[in-house]
């Protein structure tokens, strides 16, 4: 059973429109600064970014931490694939982002190019506006949109 | 709290104590929070702003690591590294020597005659000898490799730690009754062998000195005046 772990934020934390989040993905601005976000929904993107393109050991004292897509990429692209795609993405994103409620998650596989898309569509909180982002994984890696 | 100083720069407080990954994970957070309230406030670990500070606390937890180590391998009471080790004592003026002899469990046999008959026959361990430790053992093949026993081995006294294997070595061919038994045991035993030496010393003088003259020297046993 996955251990309970302290969740640092929780509710929207957007009150003050003049008060930034955090900063969001990807990195780099014309002007060299960090981009910064001032709503939860915005920030949750990019955490969910985030998330998802980190392997499960890559980021140091916390080797728990990211998602199992990259190794699914090593999988063969049987039917059960897409069943263990949502099941591993569903567990990673209720556990470090418990904040966040997964609408529906899409995926298409196309056999012949080697290539998966995942389509996720989430909400922050109950009461958050609905969000989408969508993966793409081929064989030189992943990018979300 | 925080202080203005002369040029009014705030001056922030940095706490020093934490020194592991979750210490200073939790400082910077702290620090985030008060100092930098309207700028940062999402502390979850999947922001990218937390990513920066667990890299940061993972440098500062590998920088107090080295340390802590360089401090440790400073003193001789915590030094760990041989390397270390025989610096700091080389250091105090002396000289350790990396002189090691080599060891070997050796097994050691005896005959003791037969006592009793039919189904009390049995070694009679009246003969059954005691060799004390320091038993020097010659090769027959290197006449000039000695071993020498470190612990005493007693015939008689068996258990699962030390035992005794006792086998019938000899028969009576008329009775069929053993005559002999072999009794075994094993020793640990460590090449070298031991010298004395003498030395005069006449008139006193304070911190006199003496070279020994063998080389290859293991340990000094005993100095005794006499």
């Amino acid at each position: 059973m996955a251990k309970e772990r302290k969740v640092y934020q929780y509710n929207p934390i957007d009150l003050d429109k003049d008060i930034a989040v955090g900063i969001t993905l990807p990195f780099g601005k014309p002007n060299g600064l960090f981009s910064q976000s001032y709503t939860t929904e915005e920030q949750a993107v990019s955490n969910l970014k985030n998330l998802l393109l980190t392997r499960k050991g890559e980021r140091p004292f916390q080797p728990e931490f990211g998602s199992d897509v990259y190794s699914l990429l090593f999988e063969n692209m049987s039917e059960s694939l897409d069943e263990e795609l949502k099941e591993t993405l569903s567990k990673d994103i209720k556990f470090w982002l418990p904040y966040i409620v997964i609408d529906n998650i899409n995926i298409e596989i196309e056999h012949d190019r080697n290539y998966l898309r995942i389509e996720l569509r989430f909400k922050v909180t109950e009461q958050g506006a609905n969000t989408q982002i969508v993966l793409f994984i081929d064989a030189d890696g992943a990018v979300i949109e | 709290m925080a202080k203005k100083a002369k040029n009014d720069l705030v001056q922030k407080d940095v706490s020093l104590i934490g020194r592991d990954f979750g210490e200073f994970r939790k400082n910077l957070v702290e620090f985030s929070k008060n100092y930098f309230p309207n700028t940062y406030n999402d502390f979850n670990e999947s922001s990218p702003g937390m990513m920066f500070m667990e890299m940061a606390s993972y440098v500062g937890d590998v920088l107090s690591f080295y340390t802590d180590t360089q401090l440790r391998e400073s003193l001789l009471t915590t030094a760990e590294e041989n390397a270390n080790l025989f610096n700091i004592v080389n250091s105090f003026g002396y000289k350790p020597k990396n002189i090691i002899p080599a060891s070997v469990t050796m097994e050691v046999f005896q005959l003791v005659p037969a006592i009793g008959s039919g189904d009390n026959v049995k070694p009679d361990y009246d003969y059954a000898m005691t060799l004390k430790e320091g038993m020097v053992v010659g090769s027959t093949d290197f006449t000039d490799v000695e071993f020498t026993t470190v612990n005493q081995v007693d015939f008689a006294f068996s258990s699962s730690f030390e035992p005794t294997e006792v086998s019938v070595y000899q028969i009576d061919e008329n009775t069929n009754e053993p005559v002999y038994y072999l009794l075994k045991k094993t020793v640990r035993a460590t090449s070298g062998k031991e010298k004395t030496a003498t030395y005069d010393f006449d008139s006193p003088k304070i911190y006199d000195k003496i070279k020994l003259e063998e080389e290859n020297l293991i340990r000094i046993k005993s100095i005794k005046d006499s």
